[in-house]
């Protein structure tokens, strides 16, 4: 591990900037909530980098402190029933470097899910986590892993078939 | 499964998460997103660092040796204090065996002085088996006290003193004109009677010496053969 404490800080964000805006997107489903998402895990990150003794710990909690902020929100968005899918244009036509393709059929059913099913989805498909892991972070068992990921699959194609 | 077009409108499942991949690999944060991220972070170390106190013994990165150490100490003294005790109370019950030991030993030591406490009896053996002196025939040189054989046995009506009886010879004891012990002695089997005196006025002996050497004295005047060869 990196020893001052600032080159480690900026070397994390440069590192793991990219995941943590991913899972965020993925999760909030508009920009500015993920945004919001993005800066307060980094600056909870800040009371805690002491504690973490490796880059696999520092991705690992990342990815967990991203999951536990997200549910914070997730309470707040369905007790008031948020309509929970901006325009596609918003994603890709804000020109701040967002980067999705013109057509992204399958980020935008992945975005049509509920909520635990895309958690689930994103980890296993897109950071390749195995099912073991996933249920460690989002605490929950390896069955109801399993369970949701059939679940989330079955309701994709589903989705991409209508569409 | 057959592969299909994705345009089709059909997709395997592996496609369909590859493209998920593709699609998810081109977000990237906002350069200015990231910018105003690193800005926070920075304010906030600034933040904790004024309101934190000043790094102690008892920081999070000392706490972790000093409660190892802490513990490694608390464990030393508690072997070392056990092994202090056990080591106490060992020498402890060794002393106090040596003072019981004493104190028996020391106990027993008063017992023997009481010779008017003692059977008299069992004095009376012993005095015999370890004469003060060793009579001998004729000779009266070392022997405090003097017998003689009365004619007349004594009556006890006769004269006032104090009756002992001591291993079958009755003694009566009584204070001459010179204040020194004298005894009249007879055996109960043969009735013969002896007077037996101190020679010379010596006030230090005590009435129980006294009688223990008339005892010696009578015994081996009356039985020679008897008593011979019980002195050492």
């Amino acid at each position: 591990m990196p020893k001052e404490e600032r080159i480690t800080l900026e070397e994390t964000i440069d590192r793991y900037a990219d995941m943590v805006y991913r899972l965020a997107l993925s999760q909030m489903k508009n920009t500015a909530d993920a945004d919001d998402l993005f800066q307060e895990v980094f600056v909870r990150l800040v009371s805690h980098i002491r504690d973490l003794e490796s880059w696999e710990h520092v991705k690992a909690w990342l990815l967990r402190v991203t999951i536990n902020c997200a549910k914070k929100h997730y309470g707040q968005y369905w007790s008031r029933n948020v309509d929970c899918m901006e325009a596609p244009e918003r994603i890709a036509g804000e020109g701040d470097g967002y980067g999705l393709p013109e057509e992204h059929p399958v980020w935008e059913a992945v975005q049509k899910l509920p909520p635990k099913y895309r958690l689930v989805i994103h980890l296993y498909y897109f950071e390749e986590k195995t099912v073991a892991e996933i249920a460690g972070l989002t605490g929950q068992k390896q069955a109801t892993v399993k369970s949701q990921m059939h679940r989330a699959r079955e309701m994709l194609k589903a989705l991409l078939q209508e569409s | 499964m057959q592969e299909r077009d994705p345009k089709e409108g059909s997709v395997t499942e592996r496609d369909m998460m590859e493209r998920y991949r593709q699609e998810g690999a081109q977000i990237h944060a906002p350069a200015g997103l990231v910018c105003a991220a690193k800005e926070a972070m920075r304010e906030e170390q600034k933040r904790q660092k004024e309101t934190a106190p000043e790094p102690t013994l008892y920081a999070r990165r000392y706490r972790r040796p000093l409660m190892a150490a802490a513990a490694a100490v608390l464990c030393l003294l508690l072997v070392g204090g056990i092994g202090v005790i056990g080591s106490r109370r060992q020498t402890g019950m060794q002393g106090a065996g040596t003072q019981e030991t004493g104190n028996a030993a020391g106990e027993l030591r008063p017992l023997e002085p009481m010779l008017g406490d003692a059977s008299l009896d069992e004095k009376a053996q012993e005095a015999l088996e370890h004469p003060l002196t060793k009579p001998e025939e004729g000779k009266e040189e070392g022997q405090p006290l003097s017998i003689e054989k009365e004619s007349v046995p004594f009556r006890e009506a006769d004269t006032e003193g104090e009756a002992v009886t001591v291993s079958g010879v009755d003694f009566w004891i009584l204070t001459g004109e010179d204040g020194a012990w004298m005894a009249h002695a007879r055996e109960k089997e043969s009735q013969e009677s002896y007077l037996i005196r101190v020679r010379q006025a010596d006030q230090t002996m005590s009435r129980e010496e006294f009688l223990e050497r008339a005892y010696e004295l009578f015994m081996r005047t009356l039985h020679p053969d008897e008593t011979e060869g019980t002195a050492p």
